[in-house]
């Protein structure tokens, strides 16, 4: 059902994270330059990118405890009217706590703009890779220059998205 | 030709084949994948909310028979059915589908309309380059374009009263 398909997970992450080029044999005149963006770009575009998820992760999580936890405490509290059991004081109490810490994490961890702030960095080196390789934009100069430029581009994208 | 400018070639026909293989195809099949998705996702919400606000005008209309115990079901049908759509309208929010699926859907169109430039046998080094740097330039615009809307969306996705 692809309404719930992209729920909050237990473990969001994958094992291997996918690489942004999937088969780089096919491209030999490339090699090289594979080389220099695996050394400088692609760990912290796959540090960005996982941190991403995460966070997204525990964004939706915040969210759908809130959503559903406070419709759970209503249903109780409702039902608490029609037949008077103690559990379900209870209960409707643990869930309030839940729905607090919930609450709390939510203002205190600012999950949604770290997400945004390292999903907007990782499509930034995303895009940096495919310029770097087609020798575009500030990578069009001599050699030790390009290699240069996409080291303070990366850095430069790197503290953005820490600030 | 140089042997220097042969390598050239090949590396600009390379950077060619793999920019639109791997940068533009690959968004092209998220964009789609995503617009489907979002789409299914917002009707599938919609029917589960007519559900419950049938359910509820189901329960509501028979909550009138006599044996209590049924009468107490319905009437808690009666209730419940309403917290759970609002629930769903929560969780429908904080998704934004629609607004996605045509974030997407204008993105994904954006980029079909950039042509692909076709090269000659015969065409200078220097041409071909510029051709390929106008293209990917134009390609990347709208990319960047995507993500900045894409921030101001997902800032305006909490669901109502959070």
């Amino acid at each position: 059902m692809d309404l719930f398909k992209q729920r909050p997970r237990f473990r969001p992450l994958s094992k291997e994270p996918a690489p942004l080029v999937k088969d780089t044999g096919k491209y030999p005149a490339l090699a090289a330059d594979f080389k220099i963006l695996d050394d400088v770009l692609v760990p912290s575009y796959h540090k960005h990118d996982r941190e991403a998820i995460k966070l997204q992760n525990a964004h939706w999580w915040t969210y759908v405890i809130l959503i559903v936890g406070g419709a759970i405490a209503t249903i109780l509290g409702i039902l608490q009217l029609a037949i008077s059991v103690e559990g379900i004081g209870i209960a409707g109490a643990i869930i309030a706590a839940f729905l607090g810490c919930a609450t709390l994490a939510l203002n205190s961890f600012h999950y949604q703009e770290r997400y945004m702030n390292s999903r907007l960095a990782a499509e930034e080196l995303r895009g940096e890779y495919f310029l770097f390789l087609g020798r575009l934009g500030q990578y069009g100069e001599k050699s030790q220059e390009r290699i240069e430029a996409l080291k303070e581009r990366v850095s430069a994208i790197t503290e953005k998205a820490e600030v | 030709m140089s042997q220097q400018d042969v390598l050239n070639q090949q590396a600009t026909e390379q950077f060619f084949d793999l920019y639109r293989s791997e940068r533009l195809q690959s968004q092209l099949d998220y964009y789609e994948k995503r617009v489907k998705e979002f789409t299914n996702a917002q009707r599938q919400a919609i029917w589960l909310s007519i559900g419950l606000v049938f359910l509820t005008a189901l329960a509501g209309a028979f909550e009138g028979i006599a044996m209590s115990w049924l009468r107490v079901t319905l009437l808690l049908i009666a209730a419940i059915c309403p917290i759970l759509s609002t629930a769903l309208a929560g969780y429908t929010a904080l998704r934004g589908f629609t607004q996605q699926a045509k974030l997407y859907h204008d993105a994904r169109r954006n980029l079909m309309h950039i042509h692909a430039p076709t090269f000659r046998a015969d065409q200078p080094q220097h041409d071909l380059s510029n051709e390929i740097r106008n293209y990917v330039n134009r390609v990347e615009d709208v990319l960047q374009t995507e993500h900045g809307f894409w921030g101001q969306l997902a800032e305006g996705m909490t669901p109502p009263g959070a």
